[in-house]
């Protein structure tokens, strides 16, 4: 008997195997050596099946799973911590911006991926992520080679950010300490391993200026968010104003956006002629290099994963399955950083297209909505359903990260997704034609802001509705 | 059979209706400046209130920490009501550099 969703149960042990990694003080010799002893076992098939044989390969994928997350928690043996000794002497550290540089209140604030690192008059090659906040009057960009002198300090664990403190969260992007007091010695050239990365952040800046070339402030920061995933110009007031209402989501770069990509490539791409198979060796680049420009968020990785899924099995006669679509994707993202599984925004982003691909078939065949008339209460039925099903599954995480239940997210997304969606499609327009027609980026950019102030004053009055949210102690 | 899909007519409607709508509310927004009232309630959406935001709204304004918004909230709570944001300056710990970036976050309503 064959299964049906193999990669859901391999992502099962993959998130089980890395939370017992993670969570569990098992050293990691027992737990690698037990992952090869259980893998040489399930291997022993031949002709006669060996009872548990499959017991034993899932047991070597959780393990496995477990390894490579025990592993990764600790540092390695030429990380740059090891040489620190925490006194108030400066260090001087060498090395490439691993991050896009963000400037606010004068201060530029970025990853420093270190290469080298200066004590006592000895130069040691180390490794390791450093975050650094320093002053600057030169523009920075990410690739950039530098060399910094600064004081290296543990995170402060005070400041609460995603429902956890400054210092467990990063910790989770890999960010053991901070550099402060610091300033640039010298910046000396690119690393050659930057440039996609580099060229993606630069076309993004591009893409930003044309929103702000045609969307007044402050719908344009919004649009930013909207399209390109650049959150960080969102001022808090609206982002605390959002989470109330449980729309905070449409901020979020994910499925819709990867959605209308793929839709406007492949009508290109069918409107020229192109063969069905030279479409999809396009399409699907496309999507990973638009995930790279967003920032390779979890939920636009998972949609693009998916969308290739999707596309692929298209392609190949197979048929398409979400919850295998899913699992794929979760696999290849906790592959790449096994901690993510701990990232709320991993957790949120899986938690509603799960429970919206379980609850709302379910939701919709017990309602019998196929059988209502006319086709728009249908419609709006179908989509109080998905609302109701989404809320469902991220309800205890956001009850659990952010103190707060908001239970008027079913009626708000209702009115609220909506206009976001028209006001996301109205972007990828902008970015379209504001290029080579300004008259028509100059319209769309005047509609985009309408229906980006219809949104932000809609939810101002959800927000003003009694129990329209509840906070947690 | 016509020349465009299904999808791709909704498209075009779609963008066409976008592009009216965009060359109606210029022309609107120039023969009636005060159309563009609708700009001002997204904006107040922007900034936190500072007569209605409690401990936690106003910590979550850069520049503001646990002390600052103590004294911001013991002030409203002496006066009433903040009429306008100059009256930050009085408050001790708002230098005139941080009052200057505080006034982009924040708003009297």
């Amino acid at each position: 008997m064959t299964m049906r969703r193999p990669l859901v149960v391999i992502a099962v042990l993959v998130c089980t195997g890395i939370m017992y990694g993670t969570c569990l003080c098992v050293p990691f010799v027992y737990t690698y050596s037990a992952a090869i002893a259980l893998l040489c076992l399930s291997l022993l098939r031949g002709e006669k099946k060996i009872p548990f044989c499959d017991v034993f390969l899932c047991a070597a994928v959780f393990l496995c799973a477990g390894a490579i997350a025990r592993n990764q928690q600790a540092f390695s043996s030429r990380h740059f911590c090891r040489y620190l000794q925490f006194q108030s002497d400066d260090y001087i550290f060498k090395g490439y911006v691993a991050s896009e540089p963000y400037v606010y209140a004068g201060k530029v604030s970025f990853v420093l991926s270190v290469t080298e690192m200066q004590q006592d008059a000895f130069w040691y090659r180390c490794c390791g992520n450093l975050y650094v906040c320093l002053r600057t009057e030169g523009k920075l960009e990410c690739g950039d080679a530098l060399i910094i002198k600064g004081k290296a300090r543990r995170m402060c664990g005070s400041l609460i950010t995603q429902g956890r403190d400054l210092r467990s969260f990063r910790k989770f992007q890999g960010q053991a300490l901070r550099c402060t007091e610091a300033t640039i010695i010298k910046r000396h050239g690119l690393n050659p391993a930057y440039p996609f990365k580099r060229f993606a952040l630069k076309f993004r800046a591009r893409l930003k200026n044309i929103f702000f070339r045609y969307i007044p402030l402050p719908a344009a920061d919004v649009m930013s968010a909207l399209v390109l995933g650049e959150r960080r110009s969102i001022p808090l007031a609206l982002n605390r104003a959002m989470v109330k209402t449980g729309t905070v989501h449409i901020l979020v770069v994910s499925g819709f956006h990867v959605g209308i990509v793929t839709a406007v490539l492949i009508g290109t791409l069918k409107s020229v002629k192109v063969p069905g198979r030279i479409r999809l060796f396009c399409v699907i680049p496309a999507l990973c290099f638009y995930c790279v420009v967003v920032g390779c968020a979890a939920s636009v990785v998972r949609a693009t994963v998916m969308a290739s899924i999707f596309l692929c099995a298209g392609f190949f006669r197979r048929e398409e399955d979400v919850y295998n679509s899913l699992a794929a994707a979760a696999i290849v993202i906790l592959s790449i950083n096994p901690r993510q599984i701990f990232d709320v925004g991993f957790q949120l982003s899986f938690a509603s297209v799960l429970s919206i691909a379980y609850f709302y078939p379910r939701l919709s065949s017990f309602l019998r909505i196929t059988c209502v008339r006319p086709g728009p209460l249908r419609y709006f039925l179908r989509a109080c359903l998905v609302s109701a099903s989404a809320w469902f599954g991220t309800m205890g995480l956001v009850a659990c990260y952010f103190r707060i239940v908001s239970p008027i997210t079913v009626i708000a997304n209702l009115f609220i997704v909506p206009l976001a969606s028209l006001a996301t499609a109205s972007g990828f327009l902008i970015l379209g034609v504001g290029a080579w027609c300004p008259f028509l980026g100059r319209s769309f950019g005047l509609a985009s802001e309408l229906l980006i102030s219809l949104m932000l004053a809609i939810n101002s009055v959800f927000i003003k509705i009694p129990l329209a949210y509840i906070y947690l102690r | 059979m016509g020349i465009f899909t299904r999808q791709e007519r909704n498209a075009i409607v779609f963008a066409a209706a976008l592009a009216l709508l965009g060359a109606g509310l210029d022309c609107l927004y120039k023969k009636i400046p005060a159309a563009r009232g609708i700009r001002l309630a997204s904006e107040r959406q922007m900034k936190t209130n500072i007569n209605e935001a409690d401990m936690r709204a106003l910590m979550d304004v850069p520049g503001i920490g646990n002390v600052t918004a103590r004294r911001i909230l013991e002030y409203r709570q002496r006066i009433g009501r903040i009429q306008d944001l100059e009256e930050l300056r009085s408050l001790k710990g708002i230098t005139p550099k941080r009052f200057e970036r505080l006034q982009e976050q924040l708003a009297v309503e």
